[in-house]
């Protein structure tokens, strides 16, 4: 008999309703918009555009590349977006990395460290159980899924 | 003589540079700051006979000196001005001549009293000296009321000063206080007076056709305009505001019923007795009244109670000093019922005679006092009278001075005593006739006259007379020139100060010599308005005669020899023995009240702590109460509200998240129903 | 292309996962469950932005899609390396136990 996670029900779903109500008000909003009679809306894109190109020429500035009839007008340039997320992605993947960083009987265990696999490889394994992350948890058992 | 006035202000300003040395410089003064004293009052003494001279040849003086406030109105019209300024007219000048004459003579017998006797802290003594005869010059000299209330003050403070002039005892400064408080008490009115005086007339100007004495004149006749709160008839206010700078001039003067401070007052070294609470600062009161008689004589109400109030004070006070043993309380007690006589001189209308008995007061009354103080040197500075005796030979120049003054006080002939008090009795017999109120104020006051002439010679025979009572009176201190030149200068003046003033001698036989009704009623020099026959033509009295005139008077004078030789003469029975005794248990349950001073002074501290005490504890119950209360009310609500609201703050993510998309649901409801997007 | 369906059904899905995710943030207790409610709403404004990319004729919405997919991603980077530190402080991933930050 495998006992799995069950859902919490009961009191803790109170604050649910709030969504419920939420989203109760904005269906009520957007089916009382009159979407497709103001002007000539919807518009939709041309048959024979390859569309995934033409983002890409967007994304990149790449205004002389687009097709020839101007088939997709007003689309602006992102290249600085572009160049921008790139820089955010960055910093997000080694602030994660700092994050992860942790103290492990007063030396600094890192993720993707040379020194700290080294340290690790010396060690029989038999000796170390798998540690779950839980900083200075010397006698953990097993993972941290179960409490 | 014209430019001496323009040294008027250095009268006052002597002392003041006085006060500032002895301050300063006293410590290493030989003589701690006496000899700045000196100098200074003989430098007043002699500007100030400088100036009578001048009154005396027609001039008289009014400037204003400075002006410290000028309140406007936006009509331009009705405005008032606050000065300083100086009046020197009749009266003024005598009473300078008076004030510094005292001021010197006590500065010269301190010489003997304080500074021969190894007094400490001689230098605050005389400091304290030159600014009281600074605050009293000024104040004699002021030409108007709120001034005049400022030296008033400043004299008190002075007062209290030089009374708890030995702090490290405890009834000095005990009696200090009690003399500021009372004479304040009495100054609360003085002040609301003057406010209304100010508020009713615009001016407070003794004199000219700006003061508030001629301006009342007007209103009364309906010719000026004055403002009167609630509608009162202007009568009824000027008599109300005169009252009330008569509560001042009782204090002050310690009439009935503040009289409880002066014979605590004696606390105070003898000297500083002799000039403030004898000749000077008592008499600030009955001198403010003469100043503004004008403003009295306006209002016949308020010069009877005057003169009841008078009347009545003068037999008070004489019934409590027989009792006395203290040589310096009989001579307290005297005091109060002198001045009690000149207020029922001045509220019978008898101005000159008021200012008259002033004056010899002033002289006999000083006498008296530096008398008991050389008295008190030669005894070692015991002051029972019952441990006394025998002193006539052993003191002479103290005794035939002493004695002086107790003829004079007495009032028998020709002692200046008898002259003036003689004739502030004939001034309130003559009214009496006509006005029973007054009558009964007379009776009071020539019953009072049996009362002095005791208590005057049973402390004359108990002190000089008979066989000496204790070794220290077989053993005397000798007594130096310091001590006995002012002794001898007052003894012939209260000998001879009679002479200004012979009026029962001028009635009878028909001679000019009434010198000073001459010189208070202009004949040489005055004031518009402020003179002898303006008064008479303002007052409401008739008089009355027996027979003729002469007849009246010689029953008149007839009456208070009488009376005073009677009282002299039992006392002459009782005490001039060689071994008097006390005679005073014979007078049983009535002389305890008397001498326990019918429990006036229990019944003033009943006043204030039964009466007052539990008031100003309900006010200070409703003032923490109510008033704190509504304060730290509107704390303990933002700061119960506070403790509310920050619950919002749980820390749970969660909550945080519920709570935004309630507040966006909320948003977008109103938005919806403003903007009409669910219709 | 031609539209297809009207525009209301998109934006009526979008609305409707947005409202899935908002549930989850604010029932789940499991961080882990958390960031993913929050990778749900995120997707939702995709959809959204889409939809009306269609609807104006524009490709300006499908660019701007593509950076909220690559912020989406940077986003879960660093709120997994947050909740690591939360573990390590309070011995549990459950969110309604750190409440330390109140009054």
């Amino acid at each position: 008999m495998t006992t799995g996670p069950e859902l919490r029900t009961g009191k803790t779903l109170v604050p649910g309703l709030l969504a419920v109500a939420l989203f109760g008000l904005m269906a009520l909003i957007v089916l009382n918009t009159p979407f497709g009679t103001v002007g000539d809306r919807p518009v939709g894109f041309p048959e024979d555009i390859a569309i995934v190109s033409e983002i890409g020429y967007a994304l990149f500035d790449l205004g002389a590349l687009q097709s020839g009839q101007l088939a997709i007008p007003e689309t602006e340039s992102f290249l600085a977006a572009f160049l921008l997320i790139a820089l955010t992605l960055d910093a997000a993947l080694d602030a994660s990395l700092v994050l992860a960083k942790r103290e492990e009987e007063g030396e600094p265990v890192a993720a993707l460290s040379s020194r700290g696999a080294e340290s690790r490889s010396l060690t029989p394994p038999a000796d170390r159980t798998t540690v779950a992350d839980g900083g200075d948890d010397v006698e953990a058992e097993g993972g941290g899924e179960t409490r | 003589m014209e430019g001496v006035f323009s040294y008027a202000p250095a009268i006052a300003a002597f002392p003041l540079v006085a006060f500032v040395i002895a301050l300063a410089f006293g410590k290493s003064l030989p003589k701690k700051g006496a000899l700045a004293g000196i100098f200074a009052t003989l430098g007043s003494l002699v500007l100030s006979a400088l100036m009578l001279v001048a009154v005396a040849s027609g001039e008289v003086y009014h400037e204003t000196l400075y002006e410290w406030a000028i309140g406007e109105t936006p009509s331009g019209v009705g405005g008032i001005e606050f000065t300083f300024g100086i009046l020197i007219d009749p009266l003024s000048a005598l009473m300078l001549v008076i004030v510094s004459l005292v001021a010197f003579l006590v500065h010269v017998f301190s010489l003997g009293y304080m500074n021969a006797e190894g007094e400490t802290g001689l230098p605050r003594y005389y400091a304290g000296l030159g600014l009281f005869t600074f605050s009293m010059l000024a104040f004699v000299f002021a030409d108007n009321l709120l001034m005049a209330f400022m030296f008033f003050e400043l004299v008190g403070l002075c007062s209290f000063l030089l009374i708890g002039f030995w702090f490290r005892t405890r009834s000095a400064p005990s009696a200090a206080k009690k003399a500021f408080l009372v004479t304040r008490f009495g100054d609360y009115f003085f002040l609301i007076g003057v406010v209304a005086i100010a508020a009713t007339f615009g001016t407070l100007q003794f004199a000219g056709d700006g003061s508030f004495v001629a301006a009342a004149e007007a209103a009364l006749d309906g010719t000026g305009e004055a403002w009167t709160p609630a509608g009162i008839g202007i009568e009824n206010w000027v008599t109300l505001t005169g009252l009330l700078v008569l509560g001042g001039v009782i204090g002050k003067s310690a009439q009935f019923p503040l009289h409880t401070w002066l014979p605590d007052a004696m606390e105070g070294p003898t000297t500083v007795s002799a000039l403030i609470h004898a000749a000077t600062m008592v008499a600030a009161g009955v001198y403010l009244v003469a100043r503004m008689f004008g403003y009295y004589a306006l209002s016949p109400t308020a010069l009877a109670i005057i003169a009841f109030v008078g009347g009545f004070t003068a037999l008070f006070a004489a019934t409590m000093g027989v009792v006395k043993d203290d040589i310096k309380q009989v001579l307290a007690y005297s005091t109060i019922s002198q001045y009690g006589y000149m207020m029922l001189g001045l509220g019978v209308g008898g101005y000159v005679a008021g200012v008259f008995h002033l004056m010899n007061h002033a002289f006999f009354k000083a006498l008296l006092f530096l008398g008991a103080g050389s008295v008190i040197v030669i005894m070692h500075h015991e002051q029972d009278m019952w441990k006394m005796g025998g002193l006539k030979d052993k003191a002479p120049v103290t005794y035939y001075t002493f004695l002086a003054g107790a003829l004079a006080l007495a009032g028998i002939i020709p002692f200046s005593g008898f002259w003036s008090k003689d004739e502030i009795l004939f001034d309130a017999m003559i009214v009496g006739l006509e006005e029973p109120v007054i009558m009964a104020a007379y009776a009071m006051g020539l019953l009072a006259v049996f009362f002095t002439g005791f208590y005057t010679f049973r402390m004359v025979f108990l002190t000089f007379h008979g066989e000496p009572r204790s070794e220290t009176a077989e053993d005397p201190h000798p007594v130096g020139w310091s001590i006995k030149a002012p002794l001898i200068v007052l003894g012939v003046l209260a000998l001879v100060a009679g002479i200004a003033n012979l009026a029962p001698v001028a009635k009878l036989t028909g001679l000019d010599i009434t010198f000073l009704e001459f010189w208070l009623d202009g004949e040489y020099g005055a004031v518009e308005g402020l003179t002898y026959s303006a008064y008479g033509e303002l007052l409401a009295y008739e008089t009355g005669v027996v027979g003729s005139e002469q007849l009246t008077v010689a029953l008149a004078a007839g009456l208070s020899l009488l009376l005073a030789f009677s009282g002299a003469g039992v006392a002459w029975k009782l005490y001039n023995v060689p071994e008097p005794t006390a005679h005073k248990e014979k007078l049983g349950s009535v002389g305890d009240l008397v001498e326990d001073n019918y429990y006036q002074d229990e019944y003033q501290v009943w006043l204030a702590e039964g009466l007052t005490l539990p008031f100003s504890r309900a006010a200070d119950r409703f003032d923490q109460t109510v008033i704190d209360g509504v304060v730290d009310g509107v704390s303990t609500a933002s700061l119960f509200g506070g403790d509310r609201v920050k619950r919002i703050q749980t820390g749970l993510v969660t909550n945080y998240a519920a709570l935004l998309v309630g507040g966006f649901i909320a948003l977008l409801v109103v938005l919806g129903l403003y903007g009409g997007w669910f219709l | 292309m031609s539209v297809g369906v009207g525009i209301e059904y998109y934006v009526l899905l979008s609305m409707g996962l947005f409202c899935i995710g908002l549930f989850g943030i604010l029932t789940r207790r499991n961080a882990l469950m958390f960031l993913m409610s929050v990778e749900l709403m995120l997707n939702a404004a995709n959809i959204n932005l889409i939809a009306f990319a269609l609807y104006h004729g524009n490709l300006t919405g499908q660019v701007f899609s593509l950076f909220v997919i690559g912020l989406a991603a940077a986003e879960v980077a660093v709120g997994l390396g947050i909740i690591l530190v939360l573990y390590r402080n309070f011995r549990d991933v459950d969110v309604t136990v750190p409440t330390t930050m109140r009054w």
